[in-house]
């Protein structure tokens, strides 16, 4: 299989992966194209290390994350205003989707509490997301207790 | 779509709110917000983009170091005609350490971003690492740039000029050490523009990573 075939099918497959995680990162367009352009780009270049030894979507998590991590951080200065804005008590009224309020949650955690967030609710347990992130299994424990319970506060008026 | 496994046995959340959040995210929409191309024309625009960068990269590195390689060959191919041959070939071979230097530091940054097994925090350990690395040439270029080569440049001139004078040496040293130091902090300033405020970034990120809660 070409690199060029394996890439078409991360894009194909695992695209949900990109677009959860660009809504965790950005709500701005510009940004959003910014930061889809960095992870594809990121992505392709992933692909001669790539070599079948992992299940695709845990390795795209690994990238695309580390990605938007770094990518949040070099832009925070100008554009971070998702990071500040938590959702206000009309916006919890709003009828919006309860998914939008998540995400509107979790663009208020910081950028490492954002990614062990989506990694847990992927499905991913304590040892796997220590194994993609780099945090020690009790780091990542306590850090998603925390993030968990600041979550909750957020979104206790909408559920 | 990615696989949706339920949600760990460990979670924290109330069980009143882990539900709901637990299966709206497993049931979003995959649409997003923004269109995203097909997956064959993505392919194809992160391919082209890619080669592109790649023959750039490609271009300015024989730009940079081809001139230094040529100009090794050159004073290599004059030690059988020089007055003191040993300076010559000597000027040759600092030239030499140069080119390969460079061709060195190049194939170092060539290296796949993301290697098998790589955790985040080692991902972004190794892109501060090479930021580093090329704020450091940056920085130091008047040291193993223009120093080696203004060295092999005086060691030819001495090796093939038939009456090479001590005042002479001492011009070639002095205009050699001002165009140096003006270098140096030339490049200073530029490579803490480019590089420290991103590394000054990345640094407390990673910090973060290692930080205990």
């Amino acid at each position: 299989m070409s690199e060029r075939d394996i890439f078409a099918g991360w894009m194909t497959d695992h695209r949900g992966i990109i677009i959860k995680i660009i809504r965790s990162f950005t709500t701005d367009p510009t940004d959003a194209d910014d930061l889809t352009q960095e992870i594809t780009l990121a992505l392709w270049r992933s692909v001669p290390s790539f070599q079948g030894r992992a299940k695709p979507s845990t390795w795209i998590w690994r990238i695309a994350l580390n990605q938007a991590i770094s990518w949040k951080r070099t832009i925070r200065e100008h554009t971070d205003i998702d990071e500040v804005t938590e959702p206000s008590a009309s916006n919890r009224a709003d009828d919006g989707l309860l998914v939008d309020r998540i995400y509107e949650a979790i663009r208020t955690l910081k950028p490492i509490d954002r990614s062990l967030i989506m990694l847990s609710l992927e499905g991913y347990r304590y040892g796997e997301i220590a194994e993609i992130t780099g945090l020690t299994e009790t780091n990542v424990g306590a850090r998603l207790t925390r993030a968990r319970m600041q979550l909750t506060v957020l979104l206790e008026e909408t559920l | 779509m990615t696989d949706y496994n339920p949600p760990n046995d460990d979670s924290q959340l109330p069980d009143s709110i882990a539900d709901p959040i637990a299966k709206a995210w497993a049931d979003q929409s995959e649409t997003p917000a923004h269109e995203l191309a097909s997956a064959q024309a993505l392919s194809n625009t992160v391919a082209a983009a890619h080669r592109k960068d790649q023959r750039l990269l490609l271009w300015l590195n024989i730009r940079e170091v081809l001139p230094i390689l040529a100009m090794a060959g050159i004073f290599l191919s004059l030690v059988s005609e020089s007055v003191y041959p040993v300076s010559t070939a000597a000027a040759s071979v600092v030239a030499l350490s140069v080119g390969l230097f460079m061709a060195g530091s190049s194939l170092r940054h060539h290296r796949a971003d993301s290697q098998w097994g790589d955790s985040i925090r080692e991902q972004l350990a190794r892109r501060l690492e090479q930021l580093k690395h090329r704020a450091w040439l940056y920085q130091n270029l008047a040291w193993w740039y223009f120093l080696p080569l203004g060295l092999s440049i005086v060691l030819f001139w001495f090796g093939y000029s038939e009456d090479p004078t001590i005042s002479d040496g001492l011009f070639f040293f002095g205009v050699s050490l001002v165009a140096l130091l003006v270098t140096y902090r030339i490049n200073r300033k530029i490579g803490h523009k480019k590089y420290d405020a991103e590394i000054e970034r990345l640094e407390p990120l990673l910090a973060e990573f290692d930080l205990a809660v």
